[in-house]
C-alpha cells in the first residue's frame, strides 16, 4: 500500500530543481521564520553547538542549501567537507532508501552482512592503488584490512588503541595544529584550538606534540627530550591539515615521518578524515605525496554525509585478536550503502572533477584576490582549499559576509578561510563562488 | 655481444652526436612505438613528455603519417625546386588556410628546418625593407646555424660570437610592463628607419617556457606597425597546437607579417620548416628577385608529410584537444608543485610546461637517471624540467607520466 501513501504526500519541486538554482538571497538574513524557529530551539539545544551563523536549513541538493524562508545558499563548506557528492546526490538517495528497506542494523561486530566485506575490500583495492602510485613493488604490498565506525573520532580511537595494542607501546606523536576529534583519546591529539581541550584535563597520558610541518621537530623536541622513540607507538598526523587551517605541507615532511616510524617501529597512522576520500582530487591525500602510512582514517565524505568512519591498517599490523574491539552501531548497512555509492561515484569522475574545478577554483581566488590588502595566501589541493586572511577578526568577518551574501564558507586555522565544496560542483558554480568571496573580501577591507 | 650494443657501438665509433661531448652521448634505440608511447630495443614501454625533440606532436606510429609517407615514396619523384605536384600546392593551401587571418592571400616557402625557415624570414624581410637591422629577445632561441644562434639569447650561441652583424638585443620580461614600451625604447634608441624585423617566439621555448600575458601581441603589433618594421613570429616550437592554438600568437588574434614553423608541421615524420608571408609581402617579390633557396626545396616527401600532418591534427580535432588537456596538465603540475617547496614555479600553456627547480648540478644529473630508469622522455635545461607531451597523449598517460616526474624528483630532492 506504499504508493498511494506516496501519491498522497503534497508534491513539492524535486532536488533537480534546487540543484540547478542559483544564489538568490529574498529575505534579510536571517529571514523571520529562521529567526523564530532558531530562537525556539537555542533554549533546548546544547549550548556547546557553535552555530557559525543564523542558518536554519529546509532542505539541500547538489551544491545548493535552502532554508525555511526560501534563500538559496552556494555551500562551499559541504557539512565541513562531508557532502563529497552533493547534498541528496539521486544515487546515494537511492542506494540508502534501497538498503533501508532491506536491513537497518544487525551490528557488524557480532554478525554479517554482505556490505561490510564489500566495503572493506573496496576501500583495501583503493589503497593498493595508493602503494602502486608510491613506487612500492607489487610484491612488498601489504594488503589492507579494515574496522568500520560510526564516525572520525571513533576511527583515531581505533588507531590508538591498535598501535598501542600491537607494538605494547604507550606513547603517542601528534602535532601542533592537528585536529583528530572530540573523544577523549582522539582529542588528546587534537591541538588546533586550546579552547577544544579546555577544562576536559586530564587528557590521555604519553601523548605528545610536535610541530607540523617538521619532521625534524620529532626528533629534536620529543626523542631527545621527552620521550624515546622506543615507547612511542604512533605518530597520528593529518597530510593536510583540516580544522588546523588547510595547510599543505612539503613532501619531506611526510616523508620525513615515514623514515623516522620505519627506524623506529612507530607506526605511521594518517588522519585523512577530511582530506580523504577525494576532497584533494585522490583518493588519499597521501597520493600527492607518495607516502604510505600504515593505517588510514577515515570518515566526513565516506558515506556522503551518513555517519560512517574506518580504520584501516596494513595487515601485519592487524594483530588485535576477536573480541578487543568492536562497536555496536559501526558500519551500519544503510551508511555502507552509501559510502558504495559515494565510491562509485568518485571514480566514475568526481575525483576528475575535483582535479579540475579544483585548479579552476583556485587559480580564479589567486587572480580575484590579488591585491586585496586582508588576503595573505591561497593554498590548497583540490577541492580542499584555504585562503589565510590578515587577521582572526577579518577572517571571521568575511565568512559572515559571504553568509549574507548567500555564500556557505567556515574559517579553519587562527585566521582561514576554508573551501570546501561538494566534489560536483562546477566551473559556473566555481566562478560564482569566486565572485561572492571576493566581493565579502573588498566589503570587509574596506 | 646483442644487436643493441653492436648497433650503439657503431654509432659510438662512427656517427656524431649532437649538443654533447661524445663521451657523454646517451643513445636510445627506438623500435617502434603508438601515441604518446614507444619502445626501446631492450623491451622498454616510454611515455614521451618531450614530443621527442619537441616535434613529435602527432606522437609515434601514426597511421596516417606513414601512409601518406610510403605514397609519396612510391611516386619517386626527385627533388626538384621549381617542380609541380599535387601535395606541393596542397601543403602551401592547408598552411595559408590554418594561418593567422592577415596571412590569407599570402604565399609559402617550404624548407627543411626551423632555423632555415627562421634564415629565410630575415632575408625576406632585409630584402623587402631593404634595412638591416633584427630586433630579436635577449632571452629566445631561433636556431643552431650560425646566424640564427647570433639573432638568439641563448648560451649556445657563445662559442661563436661575433656572429651577423645587426642584431639588436631586447631584454624582454613581459611580466610588470608587458613589453611593448620598451620595444618602442629600444626601436627609437635603434631609428626604427633602420630596423627591418622584430623577430620573436610565440612562446619562448627551450630558454624557460614564458608564456606572454593577454595583450602583449597586440601592443607589439601596433608598435611595429606605427614604425613601419616587420613583425616576424617564430612558432617552430610554439605551433600547431602545441599551446591550445594553431599559433601562440592566435591567443591574442593578431598577424604577423612572417610566420616561421617547422617541428609539429611534419610532426617528426620527415624534415620540414616553413615561412609564411602576408600578401603585402607576397605582391613585393612579384617584381622583386626572392634571392631564396635550396635544392630539397618543397621536397616531396616534406610536402606529403606537411599534407598529412595539418590534415591530421584538424581530423583528429587536436587543436582544441591540447586546449582541454593542457588544463588538465596545468592542474597536475601546479597540484605536484603544492607539496614540493623545491619546484619554484609553473609556467606554460597548453601542453607546453617548464618546472623550475631548485637545483645544483649535481640533481639535475641524478635526476636524469632517476628519469631514464623510470622510462619517461622529457627535456631538461640548467634549473629547469620541460613538460610537452605529444597532442594525441591520452589522459592515462598524461596522469602517469606526471606520476613519474613526481616519483623522479622525490627521489632526487626528498628521498626516503
Amino acid at each position: 500500500m506504499s504508493a498511494p501513501a506516496k501519491a498522497s504526500r503534497p508534491p513539492r519541486p524535486g532536488p533537480g530543481d534546487l540543484a540547478s538554482r542559483k544564489v538568490q538571497v529574498v529575505t534579510e538574513l536571517p529571514g523571520p521564520r529562521a529567526r523564530e524557529m532558531i530562537a525556539s530551539a537555542m533554549t533546548v539545544m546544547s549550548p556547546s553547538l557553535i552555530h557559525v551563523y543564523p542558518l536554519m536549513v529546509e532542505r539541500a541538493a547538489g551544491c545548493m542549501v535552502e532554508d525555511v524562508d526560501g534563500n538559496v545558499f552556494l555551500d562551499c563548506q559541504a557539512g565541513v567537507a562531508t557532502a563529497s557528492t552533493g547534498h541528496c546526490h539521486p544515487r546515494v538517495a537511492a542506494a540508502i532508501q534501497e538498503q533501508a528497506e532491506r536491513l537497518i542494523h544487525i551490528c557488524g561486530t557480532d554478525f554479517h552482512y554482505p556490505g561490510y566485506g564489500a566495503l572493506c575490500a573496496k576501500l583495501g583495492a583503493l589503497a593498493g592503488r595508493l602503494q602502486e602510485k608510491a613506487g612500492v613493488p607489487a610484491d612488498q604490498r601489504d594488503g589492507w584490512q579494515t574496522f568500520l565506525t560510526n564516525s572520525g573520532t571513533e576511527g583515531v580511537e581505533a588507531a590508538i588503541k591498535i598501535a598501542r595494542h600491537h607494538t605494547k607501546r604507550a606513547h603517542l606523536i601528534a602535532f601542533r595544529g592537528g585536529f583528530h576529534g572530540r573523544s577523549m583519546g582522539s582529542l588528546s591529539l587534537t591541538a588546533s584550538k586550546s579552547k577544544y581541550r579546555k577544562h576536559f584535563g586530564p587528557l590521555l597520558a604519553g601523548v605528545h606534540h610536535a610541530t607540523y610541518g617538521d619532521a625534524g621537530s620529532v626528533e629534536r623536541e620529543l626523542f631527545s627530550r621527552t620521550v624515546g622513540a622506543e615507547e612511542v607507538a604512533a605518530i597520528v598526523v593529518e597530510p593536510v591539515l583540516g580544522e588546523g587551517g588547510y595547510v599543505v605541507p612539503p613532501r619531506e615532511f611526510l616523508t620525513g615521518l615515514r623514515a623516522l616510524c620505519d627506524k623506529h617501529g612507530i607506526l605511521l597512522v594518517f588522519d585523512e578524515v577530511q582530506s580523504g576520500m577525494g576532497r584533494t582530487g585522490t583518493i588519499f591525500a597521501a597520493e600527492h605525496f607518495g607516502v604510505v602510512p600504515d593505517v588510514i582514517v577515515l570518515a566526513k565524505g565516506l558515506a556522503s554525509g551518513m555517519p560512517l568512519g574506518a580504520m584501516m591498517a596494513q595487515k601485519r599490523f592487524m594483530t588485535w585478536p576477536s573480541g578487543s574491539h568492536g562497536s555496536t552501531c559501526g558500519g551500519n548497512p544503510v551508511c555502507i550503502a552509501a559510502a558504495l555509492a559515494t565510491i562509485e561515484l568518485l571514480e566514475e569522475g568526481l575525483l576528475a572533477n575535483t582535479q579540475k574545478v579544483g585548479g579552476v577554483l583556485k587559480q580564479l581566488l589567486e587572480s580575484k584576490l590579488r591585491g586585496v590588502p586582508s588576503v595573505e595566501e591561497v593554498r590548497g589541493l583540490g577541492l580542499m582549499i584555504g585562503v589565510e586572511m590578515k587577521t582572526n577578526h577579518l577572517a571571521g568577518a568575511v565568512a559572515d559576509a559571504c553568509y549574507q551574501r548567500g555564500l556557505l564558507v567556515l574559517e579553519c586555522g587562527e585566521k582561514a578561510i576554508r573551501l570546501s565544496p561538494p566534489l560536483i560542483i562546477d566551473e559556473t558554480q566555481a566562478a560564482e563562488a569566486v565572485e561572492i568571496f571576493a566581493a565579502a573580501c573588498r566589503t570587509v577591507a574596506a | 655481444m646483442s644487436a643493441a650494443d653492436d648497433l650503439a657501438g657503431r654509432h659510438r665509433a662512427n656517427v656524431l652526436y649532437t649538443w654533447t661531448a661524445q663521451r657523454d652521448a646517451v643513445p636510445m634505440e627506438i623500435v617502434s612505438g603508438r601515441g604518446a608511447r614507444f619502445q626501446t630495443a631492450d623491451g622498454a614501454s616510454w611515455i614521451d613528455f618531450g614530443s621527442m625533440v619537441w616535434n613529435a606532436a602527432l606522437g609515434h606510429g601514426h597511421e596516417g603519417m606513414k601512409r601518406a609517407l610510403v605514397s609519396a615514396a612510391e611516386r619517386g619523384l626527385v627533388a626538384l625546386p621549381s617542380s609541380v605536384f599535387a601535395d606541393k600546392a596542397r601543403a602551401a593551401e592547408l598552411l595559408l588556410e590554418v594561418a593567422p587571418e592577415g596571412l590569407r592571400g599570402g604565399k609559402a616557402f617550404l624548407c627543411l628546418s626551423g632555423a632555415e625557415a627562421n634564415e629565410n624570414a630575415v632575408k625576406m624581410a632585409r630584402l623587402a625593407t631593404g634595412k638591416r637591422k633584427i630586433v630579436y629577445r635577449s632571452r629566445s632561441y631561433h636556431g643552431a646555424t650560425l646566424a640564427m644562434l647570433s639573432l638568439s639569447g641563448d648560451p649556445r650561441r657563445a662559442p661563436f660570437d661575433p656572429g651577423l652583424p645587426g642584431g639588436v638585443p631586447w631584454n624582454d620580461p613581459y611580466s610588470a610592463d608587458p613589453g611593448a614600451g620598451d620595444l618602442e625604447r629600444v626601436l627609437a634608441r635603434e631609428d626604427p628607419q633602420t630596423v627591418a624585423a622584430v623577430l620573436l617566439e610565440g612562446v619562448v621555448g627551450a630558454n624557460g617556457v614564458y608564456v606572454p600575458p593577454p595583450g602583449y601581441w597586440k601592443r607589439v603589433r601596433e608598435v611595429c606597425d606605427r614604425h613601419r618594421v616587420l613583425l616576424i613570429v617564430d612558432e617552430v616550437l610554439s605551433g600547431f597546437g602545441r599551446t591550445g592554438r594553431w599559433f601562440a600568437i592566435d591567443h591574442d588574434e593578431v598577424s604577423p607579417d612572417i610566420l616561421t614553423c617547422a617541428k609539429g608541421l611534419t610532426a617528426g615524420y620527415a624534415p620540414g620548416g616553413a615561412v609564411v608571408i602576408g600578401p603585402a609581402l607576397a605582391q613585393h617579390f612579384e617584381d622583386h628577385v626572392l634571392s631564396c633557396g635550396l635544392t630539397a626545396y618543397a621536397h616531396p616527401l616534406t610536402c606529403a608529410a606537411i599534407v598529412a600532418a595539418i590534415e591530421a591534427y584538424r581530423r583528429e580535432g587536436l587543436v582544441e584537444r591540447a586546449e582541454r588537456l593542457g588544463d588538465e596538465l596545468e592542474v597536475q603540475l601546479r597540484t605536484l608543485a603544492e607539496t614540493r617547496l623545491y619546484v619554484r614555479e609553473v609556467r606554460g600553456v597548453g601542453l607546453l610546461w617548464a618546472l623550475e627547480l631548485d637545483a645544483r648540478a649535481a640533481q639535475t644529473k641524478q635526476l636524469a637517471e632517476e628519469l631514464r630508469a623510470r622510462h619517461l622522455h622529457l627535456h631538461k635545461r640548467d634549473t629547469m624540467v620541460f613538460v610537452a607531451p605529444p597532442l594525441v597523449i591520452d589522459e592515462a598517460d598524461l596522469r602517469a607520466g606526471v606520476t613519474a616526474l613526481g616519483q623522479a624528483l622525490d627521489a632526487v630532492w626528498s628521498p626516503r
